[in-house]
């Protein structure tokens, strides 16, 4: 029966490596398109730094160069006028036809993710009921092409989540190594250093220089932050769409003990404390309620499988746990102006989760209705998951909470008691 | 049908976006092999520098009017001066054949005016240097005199091909074309294209004044006709005249163009400055750094 279940995780994890490697290039394309725009936008302001030196170079004067300033920003906001008309519509078709090729790129994400995850969850759910009690190394063997997966899934999503260290990193280089690579040619050629060859040009063509330098090179660094930042969250979601969230609700649990929210709660009276106690009490709302929110809606998405919603609800914790971190930063209590700052970001963790809420409760209905016994344990194969899974329905469906109802409960309690002595026996 | 049209022009929308709007054929897109070829590589070329020969290159540039499609052939050292392309049937009009480096007074043309590619056809397309004795010339001009090595570099003397003489007097060794009289007080630059020489004039009387009679004030050389003292001349490594122990010239007094140097946005130049005449030499070098592009002997303003 194993080596089926061996035989069944390998060739699932066979098809499930390709749907991941395309789903990543499919996104990263997206993701690079989207700053192709940016680049072109900022070749085109290098460009505009070059022309206005340019033509400020045939000027000796310095009065002259400042008129020229003054009557370039004039004519220039004609200019810009008079073009915008026409290329308004250009732009708008060119911005469509990106826009389009973006959403296609992301569409394309989304179907072969969802396709990953499921063929992932497959095989970890079937590797895990094989491996039980045994050596992890030979079931890893055994299971090589699913153990591959994981490990370029593991290196991926450890690659991403760092991409903006890196990135920035990269940039720091990028900034740095270029000076340093003008200062080696310098002394190669002239055979002295970088400030002693600079001083030997006129003061114009050093500030010219410098501008077309920081312009382009900050340019460049800030594209490869911002790309740093979205593959960051593309890696938390992708972190969060393969793992389960116990872990996750435990981290946030205690990381929310260490925030200090004295100085917001404390005051009084303008409009922007109101929105903010608003705010906080909504925030509190959701940390007090984080585990049972996620012990609802885990098993919902077990049991369905339906992965968008696993990956929505992988958002909604990115987001509580970003909220969190970026509290902790005050040890003396938060400010206003920084709680202020975070708040729409609750708003959108507040929308989130009732979105997700919503969909939980609609499958849940669909599920009862179709399958009402066997299915509230889907994905428990031990005993510690069975508890688990147990006391989280309990929390929800209980006839004593607000949304209990007694017959799911006797339902749930019967399928608990029966899987429980499976198990039990399959123990023994 | 409208939703198969309708996904066709995104489709195609998206390919013309992601693929540009570049016409440049690739050289292996067809079945038929062509051979376009140098002929007669003058012997000429061996006695050339060696840096020189390593950076000359012929770009023969076809076109293809049905495919509306540039073909781009590069023949260099390297290569042998023939290159072997597979096309497909059509005839490849020959737009044009560069020669670079520039300076070099080095003339390519291809025999044919199309390159005509089938199975029944010979498909090949030959080049012939227009001019071999002018490659000779060149390598004859650049050889520095003895004469020129040892003078100071602002002596005001050139060895203009192959012969010492005074800047001042160039315009006896050059035809320029004087075309109006230079009104007073006014510059006025005349050249010539195939010598790749320009002057600037200044009328300093205050009647108009023709410029053969105005007065000197720069040469610009961009050619090897002219050798500088010291050996200097375009196609000179931009290192071995202004590094600070190795250069002929060593550090210049000051510098003018971009501080980015070698990235191609705007030439750099090295300005050496005479203290005692007030003469200045600007030598230029290329956009990627490496060798003297233009040398212009300006005169002292005031003398």
């Amino acid at each position: 029966m194993k080596v089926v279940k061996i035989l069944k995780i390998n060739i699932l994890a066979l098809f499930a490596l390709p749907l991941f490697l395309l789903a990543t290039a499919a996104q990263m394309a997206a993701k690079a398109l989207k700053k192709a725009v940016a680049i072109t936008g900022i070749f085109l302001i290098v460009l505009a730094v070059a022309a206005v030196f340019e033509i400020a170079r045939d000027f000796g004067q310095s009065m002259e160069v400042i008129m020229l300033v003054i009557v370039c920003i004039v004519l220039g906001g004609v200019f810009s006028a008079l073009i915008f008309l026409m290329l308004s519509l250009a732009s708008a078709v060119i911005m469509a036809v990106i826009n389009v090729v973006i959403g296609i790129l992301e569409g394309i994400y989304s179907v072969l993710y969802s396709g990953y995850t499921f063929l992932y969850h497959k095989c970890k759910t079937d590797y895990e009921e094989v491996r039980e009690g045994g050596t992890s190394l030979l079931y890893g063997l055994a299971c090589l092409i699913f153990t591959i997966v994981r490990l370029v899934n593991r290196s991926l999503i450890l690659l991403v989540t760092h991409a903006l260290k890196l990135l920035a990193v990269l940039s720091l280089v990028i900034i740095v190594g270029g000076v340093y690579l003008l200062h080696v040619q310098v002394t190669d050629v002239f055979g002295m250093g970088l400030l002693q060859y600079m001083k030997m040009f006129p003061t114009f063509e050093i500030v010219y220089g410098v501008a077309l330098y920081v312009v382009f090179v900050l340019g460049i660094s800030a594209i490869l932050i911002s790309l740093g930042l979205e593959w960051n969250e593309w890696g938390m979601e992708m972190s969060f769409s393969t793992s389960h969230y116990d872990a996750f609700a435990r981290n946030l649990k205690d990381q929310w003990q260490e925030v200090r929210m004295e100085s917001v709660t404390d005051t009084e009276g303008d409009e922007r404390s109101r929105r903010c106690k608003e705010a906080m009490e909504l925030l509190e709302n959701h940390m007090e309620s984080f585990e049972d929110f996620i012990g609802e809606t885990t098993p919902v998405i077990d049991a369905t499988e339906d992965y968008l919603l696993r990956s929505d609800l992988g958002e909604y914790v990115g987001i509580m746990q970003e909220i969190s971190e970026r509290l902790r930063e005050y040890d003396e209590g938060v400010p206003m102006e920084a709680f202020d700052r975070i708040i729409g970001k609750i708003k959108e963790a507040d929308n989130l989760k009732q979105s997700v809420r919503k969909r939980c409760e609609k499958l849940r209905d669909r599920q009862m209705q179709s399958e009402p016994v066997r299915s509230f344990f889907v994905g428990c194969s031990t005993e510690a998951k069975l508890e688990k899974r147990y006391k989280a329905l309990c929390k929800t469906y209980h006839p004593d909470n607000e949304a209990g109802d007694e017959e799911t409960f006797k339902a749930i309690q019967a399928e608990y008691e029966t899987l429980k002595d499976c198990l039990g026996k399959e123990g023994a | 049908m409208k939703m198969i049209m309708r996904w066709g022009l995104l489709l195609l929308l998206c390919t013309a976006f992601l693929t540009g709007c570049t016409n440049n054929g690739r050289l292996d897109e067809g079945n038929i092999a062509c051979v376009i070829e140098l002929e007669d590589v003058p012997e000429e070329f061996t006695t050339l520098r060696e840096d020189m020969r390593e950076k000359l290159e012929i770009e023969v540039h076809l076109w293809n009017q049905v495919k509306d499609r540039s073909y781009a052939i590069n023949l260099s050292r390297e290569n042998g001066f023939r290159q072997e392309a597979m096309l497909n049937p059509g005839i490849y009009q020959v737009r044009y054949v560069s020669v670079m480096p520039s300076f070099l007074h080095f003339k390519v043309q291809a025999r044919e005016n199309a390159l005509e590619v089938g199975t029944d056809k010979s498909n090949d397309l030959s080049l012939y240097v227009t001019d071999p004795q002018a490659l000779a010339r060149d390598i004859q001009w650049m050889e520095p005199s003895e004469e020129i090595l040892l003078q100071d570099r602002f002596s005001r003397m050139v060895q203009w091909k192959g012969e010492l003489i005074a800047i001042r007097d160039i315009r006896n060794y050059v035809e320029f074309t004087y075309e109006q009289p230079v009104p007073p007080y006014q510059q006025a630059i005349i050249g010539n294209g195939e010598d790749k020489i320009g002057i600037v004039v200044m009328n300093e009387t205050d009647q108009p004044l023709p410029a053969s009679e105005c007065v000197i004030q720069s040469v610009t050389f961009n050619s090897v006709n002219a050798v500088l003292p010291g050996g200097v001349m375009v196609g000179t490594s931009f290192l071995d005249v202004v590094h600070k122990e190795k250069g002929s010239y060593g550090t210049p007094q000051s510098m003018t163009g971009s501080i980015l140097y070698g990235v191609g946005l705007d030439q750099t130049g090295a300005v050496y400055l005479d203290p005692e005449s007030g003469d200045k030499i600007t030598v230029k070098c290329s956009s990627n750094g490496k060798e003297i592009v233009q040398i212009t002997y300006s005169f002292a303003a005031f003398e």
